[in-house]
């Protein structure tokens, strides 16, 4: 019986230190897709950018894999803020209204909040 | 469901134009568009929204004379061929008693900043616990052999010193225009229509076409 409680406890922390390590790769990963999506606008290459744009999306989230900046909307509701914007300016509309919808879900701050609202109203309209 | 209340708190908290009742919009046939002034930051930036006003307008299927630019261009172009006098360009530019005032309320390019980032890593300590059974073979008193098992358990302990490390993030801030724009009657000076509008965009040209667009979109509606 002990020989088994051994066992598990190994299991245990081998699969600890499992997601230690892929909640790192997350943060490194949305970070760097952000970045690459920010320099491909910095390009007007908007197609690239949104590529990058929808790699992030699905990166695999917990709640402790936020971006680290100094604002306070980032991660998801930094993603789809971005997405928004650039599906808009493929003239995605209806697209864009869905990013907008989750911006607004998961914005935290009344700036980004009232910056959805503007944008699905003027797409609604 | 979460998307109706969204939708119906959307629709219960954005400002609305403010129109002059029982004023005949649908007797306008020609606005007269004065100049813009720059937004304390942004030169050239009144240039801009005039030049997109007077596009919108123009889709709407409005007449439109530009206060600053017709003038002059009346006089280069046809004074002297027509024989037309200074009082005649007056009399046109006050042709319409209605006229566009826009003020800027915000006039923003987007801007990409890289910020440095420290990342404080506390270490970590981790207990690794090993199970080894060992078979031993002993033998009783008539010979026979007995297996039983020694467990042996070995404990490591591995601790990763913390560290800071530096890196970069890029981080971006949207393009963004706002604008207030007032309709007069220049006969009597009243305001007869009046809303202010905002948008963000990735891109400035884009900010500005759809800012002047959503605000323009409701007189649009009384117009017609």
């Amino acid at each position: 019986m002990k020989r088994y409680h051994n066992k598990f406890i190994v299991i245990l922390t081998a699969l600890f230190l499992t997601i230690i390590i892929a909640d790192e790769t997350n943060k490194e990963d949305i970070n760097s897709l952000i970045n690459k999506s920010i320099m491909a606008i910095q390009d007007k290459e908007y197609e690239k950018a949104l590529s990058f744009i929808n790699q992030a999306k699905n990166v695999n989230y917990t709640n402790s894999s936020l971006r680290k900046t100094k604002t306070v909307d980032s991660t998801l509701a930094e993603i789809y803020q971005m997405e928004g914007q650039l599906l808009e300016l493929l003239g995605k509309k209806d697209e864009a209204i869905s990013a907008w919808y989750n911006c607004l879900n998961y914005a935290k701050t009344d700036a980004l909040k009232r910056e959805a609202e503007v944008h699905l109203k003027h797409l609604r309209d | 469901m979460r998307r109706v209340f969204v939708f119906i708190f959307l629709f219960s908290c954005t400002d609305k134009p403010v129109v002059k009742p029982d004023f005949d919009f649908t007797s306008i046939e020609t606005i007269v568009i004065y100049p813009t002034p720059d937004f304390r930051t942004f030169s050239g930036s009144g240039t801009i929204i005039n030049k997109s006003i007077v596009y919108h307008l123009m889709k709407m299927g409005i007449n439109i004379v530009e206060r600053e630019t017709t003038p002059a261009l009346i006089k280069e172009a046809s004074l002297s061929q027509t024989g037309i006098t200074q009082n005649e360009i007056d009399v046109k530019m006050t042709s319409s008693d209605f006229a566009l005032l826009c003020t800027l309320t915000e006039f923003k390019d987007h801007q990409v900043f890289v910020v440095p980032i420290t990342t404080r890593d506390k270490g970590s300590s981790v207990k690794t616990v090993e199970t080894i059974d060992e078979p031993i073979v002993t033998k009783d008193q008539s010979g026979n052999e007995i297996v039983h098992y020694e467990t042996t358990i070995t404990e490591t302990t591995s601790t990763k010193k913390g560290s800071l490390t530096e890196r970069e993030s890029v981080e971006y801030v949207s393009s963004r225009v706002g604008m207030t724009v007032q309709l007069l009657n220049a006969s009597n000076g009243d305001v007869l229509w009046t809303n202010t509008y905002w948008y963000s965009s990735i891109s400035l040209t884009n900010a500005v076409n759809e800012c002047v667009y959503g605000a323009l979109k409701p007189l649009k509606k009384l117009l017609e």
